[in-house]
Formats: structure tokens, sequence, C-alpha cells
């Protein structure tokens, strides 16, 4: 399949995840959406040689993946793109801070090391995390949400509108590749000189499909605000996130692997 | 009732889309709008809804199509889109149905009630939760004249509604227009589609109406359509 079509399609899947019904999907948005940035806020605050600390930070987006029924694996495969990039944001350190801090036998780890570890680690627990909230709720209670913490309705009418554009803008990359790669056989890709040429067009011809989407929503009675879903929440949904929230903020606080550990060693 | 008068549409002030059109559409009526690409049906049309500019008058129930009073022009028209990609950017069948009603403040559940039960009337119901980028071309045609419905508009505009479609998907398409109570006004090449849906015909040509009729004086009339770029319907050509 063409790379941009499996983009979009990868795209759709995901608000079809979003979709189903499970624990977590039953849980108000709102209240996930305030626990996914409390839970990452928590992860960013972690001291840069907190290795251990941070281990059991998993715990959290693991039970989330175990009862909203998604696979973990889903979330690396979907996002493949976008892991190199996470696992090299510390990728320096290891040259630049070279003190060792730890020897295992014969070998020696550096402050660098567990540095560019607990980078890579903070980058994927976000990550999880973030993927578990937009797969577990469709895009529009997410609005919902940011317009009920009174985010400016321009600003959440411009991310749903933006999130649509992107499936759209993919369809037609993907529609005037296959065209292309139909026309020129045996070419890799799209030739270097034909680039201004395929990006002009690109963008013409997304921008005409999305005025006539756009006559086609003001042609319904569309006047600058999306209506956004609206089911109703258990206050409970509340109290699991605030439980959770806790257990979040006591996991920041104090070191669980070190504290379990010390029950059993003394 | 639609009364247009002196119409004219040009595209970036040299394409002359519309010239000088004057029309009375009454209530009720089914018009076929005809002739070759580029005659002007869907700038009648984008003109009827104000989506494009233009200059002369277009009247509505009264109304004129001019900027304070497009809300409620929208209202009463329905325009069935011909790509039905462009028209459904709802993610399912039936949140892109009940997009308009809610927008002109229906409550949400009342919306999904009726959305629901026009789903069943047009025997559609499966495509309720369905994905609109994964359904087939027939049943997104259903599904975007479902959603104008939805909007239990006066006059419904139809531009091309049956082009891309199978015969089985086509018959269905003109069944469920016949049964629409409603001023339409339909815009195709697909001559045998307007014979069976439409009273009378309006045949444009090169942004100027040329003739009106009843579809027998316009649809037989052999010397003028082919002198216009169209043939007569096959049905009328004793080859089917």
């Amino acid at each position: 399949m063409n790379k941009a079509r499996e983009a979009s399609s990868a795209i759709r899947s995901v608000e079809e995840l979003s979709k189903q019904r499970s624990p977590v999907h039953d849980l108000s948005p709102l209240s996930k959406l305030f626990l996914t940035m409390v839970y990452i806020v928590t992860v960013a605050s972690f001291n840069k040689y907190d290795l251990t600390g941070l281990f059991a930070m998993i715990l959290l987006p693991l039970i989330g993946y175990a009862l909203s029924g998604i696979q973990v694996t889903l979330c690396f495969r979907k996002l493949k793109v976008i892991l190199p990039f996470i696992l090299l944001v510390g990728i320096a350190n290891p040259f630049m801070d070279r003190e060792i801090m730890y020897t295992v036998g014969r070998l020696h780890i550096s402050f660098g090391m567990v540095s560019m570890l607990t980078l890579m680690l903070k980058g994927i627990y976000s990550l999880l995390a973030s993927f578990l909230l937009v797969s577990s709720t469709p895009v529009d209670e997410l609005c919902k949400s940011l317009r009920k913490i009174h985010v400016p309705s321009m600003i959440v009418s411009l991310l749903l509108l933006t999130y649509r554009y992107v499936s759209m803008f993919l369809d037609e990359v993907a529609t005037m590749s296959e065209s292309y790669a139909l026309r020129a056989p045996g070419q890799k890709g799209i030739a270097f000189g034909t680039w201004g040429t395929f990006l002009g067009q690109l963008i013409v011809r997304s921008s005409y499909k999305a005025n006539r989407n756009y006559d086609s929503m003001i042609l319904r009675g569309f006047k600058g605000e999306f209506f956004y879903c609206d089911r109703r929440f258990s206050g409970l949904s509340w109290l699991f996130i605030l439980v959770l929230s806790g257990i979040c903020i006591f996991m920041r606080l104090f070191n669980l692997p070190v504290l379990l550990g010390s029950v059993f060693v003394r | 009732m639609i009364e247009i008068k002196d119409l004219n549409v040009t595209y970036d002030g040299k394409i002359e889309a519309l010239s000088r059109i004057d029309l009375e559409i009454g209530d009720n009526v089914k018009l076929g709008l005809i002739g070759p690409n580029g005659a002007g049906k869907s700038s009648l049309f984008r003109a009827l809804t104000g989506i494009t500019d233009f200059t002369g008058s277009i009247e509505v129930n009264g109304l004129n199509v001019e900027r304070k009073n497009l809300p409620e022009i929208r209202k009463l028209i329905g325009y069935v889109i011909q790509e039905s990609d462009d028209q459904m950017f709802m993610p399912t069948v039936i949140e892109d149905m009940i997009f308009g009603p809610v927008n002109y403040g229906m409550k949400k559940d009342e919306a999904v009630r009726q959305a629901e039960e026009l789903l069943r009337s047009l025997g559609i119901e499966d495509l309720k939760d369905r994905h609109s980028h994964k359904i087939s071309e027939g049943e997104k045609k259903m599904a975007s004249i479902s959603a104008i419905l939805m909007m239990k508009p006066e006059i419904i505009l139809f531009d091309e509604p049956a082009s891309c479609l199978d015969p089985h998907n086509r018959r269905k398409i003109i069944n469920a227009i016949n049964e629409i109570n409603a001023t339409k006004i339909i815009a195709s090449h697909d001559l045998d589609l307007i014979f069976d849906t439409c009273d009378e015909v309006l045949l444009l040509s090169r942004g100027k109406a040329v003739k009106r009729g009843t579809c027998d004086e316009i649809l037989r009339d052999k010397a003028l359509l082919e002198e216009n770029g169209l043939e007569l319907p096959l049905s009328l050509t004793g080859r089917v």
C-alpha cells in the first residue's frame, strides 16, 4: 500500500479504536485529559539520574492499556516514525557526562548513560500515555474537554479541522503519488525535479478540497463552532482519576522500586 | 418559489459561467437541468446557495440571496454535492447526518432519533455507524442524500446524483429521489435519469439558458440536444 494511504488509514484506525467500549473508554474525557497531563508532567519532573524511580511509572500506562484492551505494541507500531527521534534525544549525553555512576562487574555505567536512558524513558512514557489518551477518546470528545477548560473555541475548532485536514491531505498525497507511479514505471519515489510541481499541485488540490468541504459545512449551518459529543459520565470516573493522580504523585515523591526492595533486602 | 433575474456568474473576472439567466421555479416543481460540461449547472446551484458571488438577483421564498439571509436560505435549500466525499466530512454516517440539524439548534438526541428513523425508511440503517470513507460510492450517495433530507429542506438541488453508480444503485437513487416530497432541481448528463425524475427541463449551454419545456419537448428533440453537445436519452433511441 502507498505510504501516504497507509498513514491516513492509520489515523482512521486510531479513530475507530477510540470508539470501542472498555472501562478506560468509558471514563470522562476531561478526566482522562487531566490524568494524562498530570502523568506527563510527573514523568518530566523526575531527576535526570533517577532511573529507578522512573521505572515504576510504567505501571500506570500498562494498567491503562490492559484495561482498555489496546495492545502496547500497537502504540509503537503506529508511532514508529517518531520513535527514533525520542531515542536520539539524549544520544550525546554519554559523551558529555562520562563520570562513572555505577560499576556492575567490569561494566562502568556513567552518569551520561543513565541520563540518556532517563530521557528515553520519559519520551517513551509520554508517548504511551498520549497514545492511550487518543486511542481511547474520540477526537470530538477531546475537543469538548478542551472547551470545558476554556481553551478558546477558535483554537479547538482549528485543532479539529487540522486533524481532519491531515487525513484528507494524506489521501491527496496518496492519489497523486499513485497516479505518478502509474506513469513513471521503474522509478523509486518521485523524481527530484518534479518535487516542486508535485508539492505545488498538492497544496492547490488539497486546499480546493478543503474549500469544498467547508462549503458543505456552511451549507448545513456551520457557524464556526463544532458541536461536540455529549456523552454523560459518572462521578466515579473522577474518583478513579483522583486516585490515579494520587498514585502518580506518590510514585514521584517516593521511589517505589527502592521502597519495595527495602522490604526484602535489609 | 425561486425567482432569478439577470443572473451572471463570472470566475476570476473573465470566465463567464452564467450569463443573463432569468428563471422562475414554482413550488413542488421537478426541474431537470441539462447541458454539456461547463454549461453552468453547478454554478447555478452555487449561486442559489450563496457560495459563489454573482450579479443580478435571486429570491428564494421571498428572501434575497444575500449575506444576511444565507442561514435561512441554506435551511430552505438542501444541496447534494456531486462528490459525496466533499460533502461527508464527519467520521461516521450518523454524525454527518446530524451535523446540519444540530447546527440549526436541534437537540443531539432528537437528531440521532430522527436520523435513525430516516435511515430505516430508506432501508439503509446498516450504514448508521459505518465510517464514511469505508462505504461504497452508492452507499455514500445514499448517505449524502440522507444528510440533506435530515435538514427537511423545501428545495433540494441534486448535482449529478447518479454519477459513477452501477445500474442497481442508480435505480435506487432514482427511486429515492422520486419518493422525496419537495421542489427538486436535478443537474445531470444522465438524460434517462432526468426523464425518470423530472417534469420539466431547462437546457443550459455555455452559461446561457437555451430552452425550457416539458421532458417530452426537450428530451425528444434530437436536433436541439445534438446542437448543444447532448444525445437523445438511451431509452428513446430504440437501442434499449
